[in-house]
C-alpha cells in the first residue's frame, strides 16, 4: 500500500504557477513564436477561426490556469496543443450547430441558426469540410509524386521506417521529403483551404 | 459522425500531428522570426488585458451580489447599553476600562460598540434576551 502511495506522489506532475507562465510566455524567443504562428495558421485554417483569436484564447486559458503547463515542458509544445485543442472544440461545435455557419466566400454574411441542433445539411457540410480540405492538400501536391505517397503513407499512421520504406530512402530523404511537404502546406492558401 | 467521415477526420488528425511534429523540429520555418514575435507577443498582451477585464467584471459582479444580499442588522439602542452596562459589571468579560465606563471622546464609538454587539448577536444566531 506504501509502495502505491510513493509511486503515485512520483506521478504527481509539477505545473508552473500562472505568474511562471505569465513570464515564460513573455520570454518566448522568435523562432518559438515562429512556430506558433505557423500552427496556429495551420488550425485557423481548419476550425475557420482567424489566427489571433485562436492565438489569444489559448494564451488566455495558459495564463488563467484553466490549461496547466506543465514544468519543465517546451512551451511551443504547450501552446501548439492548446491551440489544437481549442480548433477541436470549435469543428465540434460547428458540427453541432453552436456556431455560425460561415457561407462560401462572396456570398454575403453568416446566418445565425436559431436551432442548436445541426441540421442533415450542416452534417453534411461538415463532413464534405474535411474532404474538401483533403482535397485542396492533394491538389497542392498533384505534381509531387513523392509527396503524394508521403501523405497517403502519414494518413495510413506510418512511422519512420515504414515511411522511408514506402517512399524506398533514407532517414535522410525522408527528412528531405518531409521538409518538402511541410513548407508547401505552411506557404500554401494563406487565406484558408475554400481559396 | 459516419463512417465515411470518421475516416475522413482520422486521415486530417494524421496530417495534423505530422505538421506539428514538422513545425517544432524545425529551426528554420522560413519565416521573418521577428514579425512573428512581433504579432505574437502583441496578442499575448491583448490575452493579459482580456483576462484582466474579465476579472474586474468577476469582482465588479461579486461586490454586487454582496451589497444586494447584504443585511441592514436592526437593535434597539436602549436594551444594548442594558445590556453592556451588565457585561461592565461582570468581571470574568473582558473589556477594557474605557469600554467599561463608556467612556468615549466620540458618540460615534458608542454607537458603533452597540452595532458590533447586535452584529455579534445576530451572526450568532441567538438573542438571550428574545
Amino acid at each position: 500500500m506504501h509502495d502505491v502511495v510513493g509511486l503515485a506522489e512520483e506521478r504527481k506532475v509539477d505545473h508552473l504557477s500562472t505568474d511562471e507562465v505569465r513570464d515564460a510566455l513573455r520570454a518566448m524567443s522568435a523562432t518559438q513564436a515562429a512556430k506558433i504562428e505557423a500552427i496556429t495558421r495551420w488550425f485557423s485554417r481548419k476550425c475557420n477561426v482567424p489566427a489571433e483569436d485562436l492565438r489569444q484564447e489559448a494564451f488566455k486559458r495558459l495564463l488563467s490556469g484553466s490549461r496547466r503547463f506543465p514544468r519543465g515542458a517546451e512551451l511551443t509544445v504547450i501552446v501548439s496543443g492548446t491551440i489544437r485543442s481549442l480548433a477541436s472544440e470549435e469543428i465540434e461545435a460547428i458540427r453541432a450547430g453552436r456556431r455560425k455557419v460561415l457561407p462560401p466566400a462572396g456570398s454575403g454574411d453568416g446566418v445565425d441558426l436559431p436551432d442548436p441542433a445541426p441540421s442533415p445539411e450542416q452534417l453534411l457540410s461538415s463532413s464534405r469540410d474535411d474532404a474538401r480540405v483533403l482535397a485542396a492538400i492533394e491538389s497542392l501536391i498533384a505534381d509531387d509524386e513523392e509527396l503524394q505517397i508521403l501523405v497517403e503513407g502519414i494518413c495510413d499512421h506510418m512511422r519512420g521506417r515504414q515511411l522511408e520504406e514506402l517512399l524506398n530512402v533514407d532517414a535522410k530523404g525522408l527528412a528531405a521529403i518531409r521538409k518538402r511537404l511541410r513548407r508547401k502546406l505552411q506557404t500554401a492558401l494563406p487565406g484558408g483551404w475554400e481559396q | 459522425m459516419s463512417g465515411k467521415s470518421i475516416e475522413l477526420s482520422d486521415r486530417l488528425d494524421a496530417l495534423d500531428d505530422f505538421f506539428m511534429e514538422e513545425v517544432l523540429s524545425s529551426e528554420d520555418l522560413e519565416v521573418d522570426a521577428e514579425d512573428a514575435l512581433a504579432l505574437v507577443l502583441a496578442d499575448l498582451e491583448r490575452a493579459e488585458l482580456l483576462l484582466r477585464k474579465t476579472r474586474l467584471t468577476e469582482i465588479r459582479s461579486q461586490i454586487n451580489a454582496e451589497r444586494a444580499t447584504a443585511r441592514v442588522v436592526s437593535f434597539d439602542p436602549g436594551r444594548m447599553r442594558q445590556r453592556l452596562a451588565a457585561a461592565a459589571n461582570d468581571p470574568n468579560v473582558r473589556m477594557t476600562l474605557a469600554a467599561r465606563n463608556a467612556i468615549s471622546d466620540d458618540g460615534d464609538d458608542l454607537d458603533s460598540l452597540l452595532e458590533d454587539m447586535a452584529e455579534l448577536e445576530r451572526d450568532a444566531g441567538a438573542d438571550p434576551e428574545a
